[in-house]
């Protein structure tokens, strides 16, 4: 799910971007786990539920967005895409 | 009309409100009548495949519409459920199929070539499945079966085989009769006040005795169970939350302490909220304040149990302001003691092993005297028999029960008994702690020695020298950790409670040998 409204170049950005934070903050111990922009986080092993607390808290200093709790959910943070998409609707440049 | 069974439970339900909402899973939605006759006809197809009255079958379904029925199903047959996670390891799936003799396996799809494939499929074994697959019975025709009608199965008839791994490995089959369950059930729908319009979200897996219970209390007052398959996605849980106006929310610490952490949660008005209920582990006191301060219409359930009786205490809601760190008292109809090594029963303050009483004591490990005999001990009377629970407790002058740590989890370290809690509990105070585990590594020098393992807040970095110093300050010398290794995030296990026994080789030179078992 993308933001359609964005242009590729930024949406680009923005994935890598996303793509960066995630490995950073999750992947430490595990830093050679491949995974797509549109694979589901949590399926291929980089998230679960419990992870989501600092994944947002990490999207909220970054981005600058307020992240409702009721926001987290597949549509928004399933995958690079996804969260890329969600970015781009709700945050500053 | 008295429910002796827990399917006497359904019968009832499905007479008083048959057009309730029983169970509300993935946008599909049940009534207790649709339950009651699909459990029926179910039933009858089983009995077609051999699943005779005490016979056992494995259900290793997904939290959904199908499980529930596949579970009352087993019961009407007169048979015995083994639930199992749907994602099963073959190999595990295969030990505990050849153990408990099961007739038959309800299962999902996915789950089948794991059974081929791990010669799991033992000769005889029927294999159901959630959809189609080649060469299994379908669920779907099992439920267009005739109902079954024949005697029910009555109280002291076997209702479920448990299995819990023990910390030596080897699954045990905790086997319960109706009456077992029966009783459980009424004990803590009693305590928890639950009422007809309940509505209970369940996130736990129907492998759990925890997330089973939760569809055998919802039947038992004619509730209705929301059904979802773990948590996934916090926001998801949320929108259940408020969408469906639940008024019971069942968890574990580590539930309670992300959602506590989410953005908003904590502000956010939940009005139909009547209670939550803790177990598993330990809730934190932070935890407890948080939710008390979050949802103060709401009554906070901290409790304790195992899956061999399966609860044991609860704390009441009016006294978690008083002793947040209590799990309480006995369950309704039940005892308890504290007793030492000799079996003398122990005073207020004393530290000993916790002894359980009552009509909810299992009937023992599944063809496994050996280990039986370990845990249920001779009673008051010839034909009683008592459950030592392995964990430590002590209780204050006014006999409520505080945790102390599991028996086997207790570390010697220079001649001194050393509770990992108590360590446990003074780190997680630590600014920038969010969890910690600690365990005691052989050492030749100490007999043991205290490894200490933790996992930062979001957005903290953890120094271990100011972890060591923290410690010095406020931990006897013998009790501070001579190792203190940081993690990102700790072990849990499939339950959601950290795994000591993932823990206790990280941080040893040479890997140290499984001492520690989870904590309840």
């Amino acid at each position: 799910m993308r933001g359609e409204d964005v242009d590729d170049g930024l949406d680009e950005r923005l994935r890598d971007d996303l793509r960066e934070l995630v490995r950073e903050r999750f992947l430490s111990v595990d830093p050679g786990l491949a995974f797509a922009d549109t694979d589901n986080l949590i399926d291929a092993g980089v998230l679960d539920s419990l992870a989501f607390v600092e994944l947002v808290d990490a999207i909220q200093q970054r981005y600058g967005i307020a992240v409702r709790d009721d926001e987290i959910t597949e549509a928004n943070f399933g995958s690079i895409a996804s969260l890329a998409g969600y970015v781009a609707r709700n945050g500053r440049p | 009309m008295t429910a002796w069974t827990v399917d006497d439970a359904l019968r009832r339900a499905a007479s008083i409100g048959p057009g309730r909402t029983a169970v509300s899973a993935g946008g599909v939605e049940i009534t207790y009548a649709e339950l009651d006759r699909s459990a029926s006809g179910i039933a009858g197809g089983l009995r077609d495949l051999g699943v005779n009255r005490g016979a056992r079958v494995a259900v290793a379904l997904a939290n959904r519409v199908e499980a529930a029925l596949s579970v009352y199903a087993v019961f009407r047959a007169g048979a015995a459920l083994v639930p199992l996670p749907p994602g099963i390891k073959s190999q595990k799936l295969g030990q505990i199929l050849a153990d408990s003799g099961a007739r038959a396996l309800i299962c999902e799809p996915s789950l089948v070539p794991a059974v081929r494939a791990g010669g799991a499929a033992r000769a005889g074994l029927r294999i159901v499945t959630a959809g189609t697959v080649e060469g299994c019975a379908s669920l779907a025709d099992l439920l267009r079966h005739e109902p079954l009608r024949e005697e029910p199965p009555i109280e002291v008839d076997i209702a479920a085989i448990i299995y819990t791994s023990g910390t030596t490995g080897a699954p045990k089959g905790v086997t319960l009769t109706h009456r077992n369950m029966a009783f459980a059930v009424s004990s803590i729908v009693d305590y928890l006040q639950m009422q007809g319009d309940d509505r209970v979200v369940s996130v736990l897996p129907l492998s759990f005795d925890y997330g089973l219970y939760q569809l055998l209390l919802c039947t038992a007052v004619g509730a209705t169970l929301v059904l979802e398959p773990g948590v996934r996605y916090p926001g998801r849980l949320v929108q259940l939350l408020v969408e469906q106006r639940v008024t019971g929310l069942p968890g574990v610490p580590s539930l309670f302490g992300m959602l506590s952490s989410l953005p908003g949660f904590m502000g956010r008005p939940l009005p139909h909220l009547r209670f939550l209920t803790s177990t598993g582990a330990v809730l934190p006191v932070d935890t407890i304040l948080a939710l008390r301060a979050a949802f103060p219409g709401a009554r906070l359930y901290s409790m304790y149990g195992l899956t061999e009786c399966k609860r044991v205490s609860y704390l009441p809601p009016a006294e978690v302001d008083r002793r947040p760190t209590s799990v309480g008292v006995p369950i309704p109809g039940t005892q308890v003691w504290i007793e030492d090594d000799s079996g003398a029963r122990l005073g207020a303050g004393q530290v000993g092993q916790l002894v359980v009483r009552g009509p909810h004591v299992m009937q023992g490990y599944w063809d496994d005297p050996v280990e039986t005999r370990k845990r249920l001990r001779p009673g008051a009377w010839p034909w009683e028999r008592t459950l030592a629970t392995g964990d430590l407790f002590r209780r204050d002058e006014e006999g409520f029960l505080y945790y102390v740590g599991r028996r086997d989890d207790m570390i010697k370290t220079r001649g001194e008994r050393v509770y990992p809690r108590e360590i446990e509990d003074v780190l997680v105070t630590a600014p920038g702690v969010l969890e910690a585990a600690v365990v005691g590594v052989p050492d030749a020098l100490l007999g043991e020695a205290i490894h200490a393992h933790v996992a930062p807040r979001p957005g903290t970095v953890l120094e271990v020298r100011e972890l060591h110093r923290f410690c010095r300050e406020r931990l006897e010398a013998h009790l501070v950790p001579s190792r203190i290794v940081v993690h990102g995030r700790l072990p849990k296990t499939v339950n959601g409670k950290i795994d000591h026994r993932a823990l206790d080789g990280r941080s040893a030179e040479p890997p140290a040998s499984g001492t520690a078992g989870p904590g309840r």
